[in-house]
Formats: structure tokens, sequence, C-alpha cells
């Protein structure tokens, strides 16, 4: 059962790397992969290391490590990392 | 030979109440000049003063990253990713001494980040690093040193 959703970020620290709009993650057997639509990005930052997908919902967040990325006419894959859940 | 780019660390300073902030650990040359901007008052006349409590909110917002702090129903209120003028509005939600205290803490994280650079530059056997020595002959030669600000 895959994760879809509007609003993403990659981000550098607490920098926004990216702006997504529209993502999908999928579970797979060895861990996660993301496909989004970068909106908004930031060359300088997507180029650093380490990078976050981080997704909202009401009441937190989800954020995943970004393993490997590929950045592709504004279509973003990437390779994901253990899940963390934020609550707020 | 270092690296000058600002990686985006971030330290959590306690306060009281079991609360806390989260803030950059070193504001990078864009953010420090946009804090600089923001304590800038302009005159009628286009005349540039400083004004302390600008400066003050200027200094919260290029710091600020999140905070613990919790509204009336008791959720964290919302300010980590939000721009300024969200968490402009939401600092000046918070009551005086809460703001001053938030204030303070940011202040003294950034003088002990100096300081603790400053010591990093020395070399190991406390001669005078290049920096310094600059200072010197700029000072010895009449000129002057210091921001424009």
């Amino acid at each position: 059962m895959p994760i879809t959703g509007v609003v993403g970020q990659v981000k550098w620290g607490y920098y926004m790397a990216g702006a997504i709009n529209g993502y999908r993650v999928d579970r797979t057997a060895t861990g996660w992969t993301l496909a989004a639509t970068l909106v908004v990005s930031d060359a300088f930052k997507l180029a650093q290391r380490p990078l976050t997908f981080v997704a909202p919902f009401k009441t937190g967040e989800w954020r995943w490590p970004i393993v490997e990325l590929v950045i592709r006419d504004g279509s973003l894959s990437a390779t994901l990392g253990k899940l963390e859940e934020v609550r707020r | 030979m270092g690296c000058r780019i600002v990686v985006p660390d971030v330290v959590v300073l306690p306060l009281s109440d079991g609360d806390s902030l989260t803030v950059k650990a070193r504001l990078n040359s864009g953010e420090h000049r946009e804090m600089i901007r923001g304590g800038v008052s302009y005159g009628p006349d286009g005349d540039r003063t400083f004004d302390p409590l600008r400066g003050a909110l200027a200094k919260i917002l290029a710091y600020l990253v999140d905070w613990t702090f919790r509204g009336p129903d008791g959720r964290v209120v919302l300010i980590r990713d939000q721009g300024a003028a969200v968490v402009t509005e939401a600092l000046a939600m918070i009551d005086p001494d809460s703001y001053t205290e938030v204030l303070r803490a940011i202040e003294a994280h950034e003088t002990a980040q100096e300081a603790d650079r400053a010591a990093k530059k020395k070399t190991p056997d406390g001669s005078p690093t290049l920096l310094e020595t600059s200072r010197s002959l700029v000072a010895a030669g009449g000129g002057m040193s210091g921001s424009s600000t």
C-alpha cells in the first residue's frame, strides 16, 4: 500500500532544498522508494548531503533520509532510508 | 584548509519550565546580512538608524528554527518551516517575559559560538592569527575596521 500525498519537502538540515507537489512512497523489500514532482528547487542545497524527505500530516510529519536521489525534468525519484515519525 | 560553507546544524537551548528552543548553530552570510538589515529603520529622508527592538526581533528570526511552546489547546505552536511573518506573529503572541527569555537565550548562544570560533582561530601556541594581525595593521595605518551598520 503506497503512501501518497501532495505537499512535501526535500531538506538539507533546516533548509528547504526542494518543494514537492505530489508524491508517492512505496515500501520495497529493502526499504522505501520515493517518486515525486519537484516544483521548487535549490541546486546548491540539493547537491549537499545528507538530505531528508519530509512529508507532513495533520499532527506531525514523516521523515526519511534520502539514500540516493535522481532528478530529471522536475521528476524526483529516490531511495529512502529508515522512516521516522515525528508527532507534535 | 577548512570548509567555509555553513552546515545547517542546530543547537537546542533549554529554557525555564522545561521548554526549549532549537536554533541555528551558526548563521551563514546571507542570514547574517538579513539579520543586520532587519534591525535597520529608514527615516523619511532615507537615513538609516539601528532600531534595537527591530534588531532583537531580527536576531530571533535569524536563529530560531523551532520551539516547544504550546498554545492554549496544548499543541505546539507551529513555527518550524514557517515564513518570517508567521514566526513574527507567533512571537508577538507570547508573553513579554518569555520573549525576553528567548532573546537572552539566543544572544547567549551567539556570544558563546563567537567566543568558540575566536578560540579556534588562535594557534596552539597562542600567537596571533592572520585576522588579528590584519586588524592591527589597519589600526596602525589609521584605517577603520568594523561593520558599516
